[in-house]
């Protein structure tokens, strides 16, 4: 994916992406829980910035947005609560608690150190 | 290629309830957004973004996994550049392309996937997503 957006974009063009992501350094068995606790999509891969250089971008910078990702996933919950009725008529009560979970496991996982999100910019060469 | 077929099905499905009243309300008290989102960005975020990307009138820009064109829609909107939006649910497509048109933004979507990207070389000023697996 990164390699084809190299190749799409213009010279000195940027690529700005936000990913979550499981945390640098884990142990085996904590990188597990976070792959498990993530979203399907979760980038469990070698890392940024060497991802990134080896797709061929210069100028790479990770910023990290852990904080926000925690307050967008508590706000989820909490907004999803508030709607329990309405919801629970949309998609059923089995969907209702089962997504409410996993989104109180996804955070816990993010309060851990086991999750990260990151905006990460770079430059096409 | 890894097959994303069960999780392009489960996209769907939250697509086609997206335009719920209760659906809307989630998502602008979590975001601050109203299209139907399915990543993490807020409207801030968003914003902030707009600086990183240098958009401006006469850029074209690449939003890849873009869903229902959040916020690949907003930023075309808010710089009057031009987006492709490229995804592979079909339904957060057809919504994407739908409010591209309300919005008076300039491009188009493509079903297709990120990894392989059909499209010409050198041709995009900016690309971005959100929460999409790299």
């Amino acid at each position: 994916m990164l390699r084809a957006c190299n190749r799409v974009l213009k010279s000195g063009a940027p690529l700005v992406f936000f990913v979550v992501a499981v945390a640098a350094g884990l142990a085996p068995r904590d990188s597990a829980r976070a792959i498990g606790a993530g979203p399907e999509y979760v980038d469990a891969g070698p890392g940024y910035p060497s991802l990134m250089e080896a797709a061929g971008f210069v100028n790479v910078e990770v910023i990290d947005v852990t904080d926000d990702y925690a307050a967008a996933l508590s706000d989820s919950i909490q907004a999803r609560n508030a709607e329990r009725s309405q919801l629970e008529d949309l998609i059923g009560v089995d969907k209702f608690i089962e997504g409410q979970t996993s989104r109180r496991r996804e955070l816990a996982a993010v309060h851990e150190g086991l999750l990260r999100r990151h905006l990460v910019v770079a430059l096409r060469p | 290629m890894p097959d994303h077929s069960d999780l392009v099905d489960e996209f769907d499905a939250y697509y086609r309830i997206i335009d719920e009243p209760v659906m809307r309300r989630i998502e602008r008290n979590m975001l601050g957004s109203d299209y139907g989102a399915s990543s993490y960005t807020t409207v801030d975020q968003a914003d902030r973004l707009l600086g990183l990307l240098g958009l401006a009138p006469g850029k074209l820009l690449l939003d890849y996994g873009s869903g229902t064109g959040w916020p690949g829609i907003h930023l075309a909107r808010s710089s009057g550049c031009e987006v492709v939006l490229i995804d592979l649910p079909l339904e957060g497509l057809r919504r994407a392309d739908r409010r591209r048109q309300v919005e008076g933004v300039r491009g188009g979507v493509l079903a297709a996937s990120a990894a392989l990207l059909p499209l010409q070389d050198r041709v995009f000023d900016a690309a971005t997503s959100s929460d999409v697996l790299c």
